[in-house]
């Protein structure tokens, strides 16, 4: 036969029983409830089991240098479990050093654009040309120069 | 002294073409390409040119070529004179905007007339009060020195 208790009920009424927290009325009704359901008749008995194992069970004193032995472990599985070059470098210089290598990558792999050759021209020839442009300039000037009206 | 002539001038026009040829190539290239080429001249110089070479590009075809023959005219001309025209030139272009227009109009005009003409109107009255004594010498000076002037096409003078 199937509690009539749902699960939550079940077990604030169980842990109270057990120890001794409910009020005097809901343990008479309880006890009334445990005689007509074998169900929870069986998890009283067995938590009251357990309950007594933990008063019974006394916890055995650590080593004198336990918490000594506990730190050094912990540390030793911290420097092995970091990877050289995080233990090396640390994670603040893995950025720039990833990105230099891309850039070297990139400038190791990209082809050098087409430029286009552009032939020097010596300085003279340079002279030349400002002279002309300068003489054109002057020539132009005068040639622009409404003729008609000027004298 | 007729093949002399001949040879003189074709060395002239051959120069004025290299001048023209430079400046097209100069032209044909990007600014970037412009400036490595130019890198070595100094700044103002550089801008002056590349002001000049934009100048060039707005003038008309026919403007050009007779701009070319007169260049190669003025290449002719012995050293020592080639730069007193070009010292004169620069003195007009100097002279504040109204006066260096009057002055350039009156040395247009006098380089279309003969001989005979330009001493008329150079010794009018007319002249006199149009232009200072500074003026008139540049005038005078540029005339003299500069080598005639140039019909826009050659044909037309040829008829």
């Amino acid at each position: 036969m199937n509690c009539v208790l749902n699960q939550e009920e079940q077990e604030e009424l169980l842990l109270g029983y057990t120890c001794a927290h409910l009020d005097a009325d809901t343990a008479r009704t309880y006890e009334r409830h445990l005689k007509s359901c074998p169900q929870c008749q069986k998890l009283v008995e067995l938590q009251l089991m357990l309950n007594s194992t933990f008063e019974d069970w006394t916890a055995p004193d650590p080593s004198p240098n336990f918490d000594a032995k506990l730190f050094a472990q912990i540390r030793a599985e911290q420097v092995n479990a970091t990877p050289w070059w995080q233990a090396l470098f640390g994670w603040k210089l893995l950025v720039p050093a990833a990105l230099a290598a891309t850039l070297l990558i990139v400038f190791l792999v990209r082809k050098p654009e087409p430029t286009a050759v552009v032939e020097a021209i010596p300085t003279e020839q340079i002279e030349k040309v400002e002279q002309a442009l300068e003489d054109f300039e002057a020539l132009h000037a005068i040639s622009e120069a409404p003729a008609k009206e000027a004298l | 002294m007729k093949p002399l002539l001949l040879i003189l001038f074709s060395i002239s026009i051959a120069n004025a073409q290299e001048a023209a040829s430079l400046i097209e190539r100069l032209n044909d290239m990007t600014p970037s390409e412009r400036q490595r080429v130019l890198n070595c001249m100094p700044r103002a110089r550089r801008e002056m040119l590349e002001r000049r070479i934009n100048n060039w590009n707005k003038i008309d075809p026919a403007a050009k070529e007779k701009l070319r023959r007169e260049f190669a005219l003025l290449q002719q001309l012995p050293p020592e004179r080639q730069d007193a025209a070009r010292r004169t030139l620069r003195q007009i272009s100097d002279l504040p905007e109204d006066r260096r227009k009057a002055v350039r109009a009156a040395i247009h005009h006098l380089r279309q007339q003969t001989a005979e003409m330009q001493q008329r109107k150079t010794s009018s009255r007319a002249f006199r009060e149009r232009f200072s004594e500074e003026e008139r010498k540049l005038v005078t000076d540029a005339v003299s020195l500069l080598p005639p002037a140039q019909a826009e096409d050659p044909k037309e003078t040829a008829h």
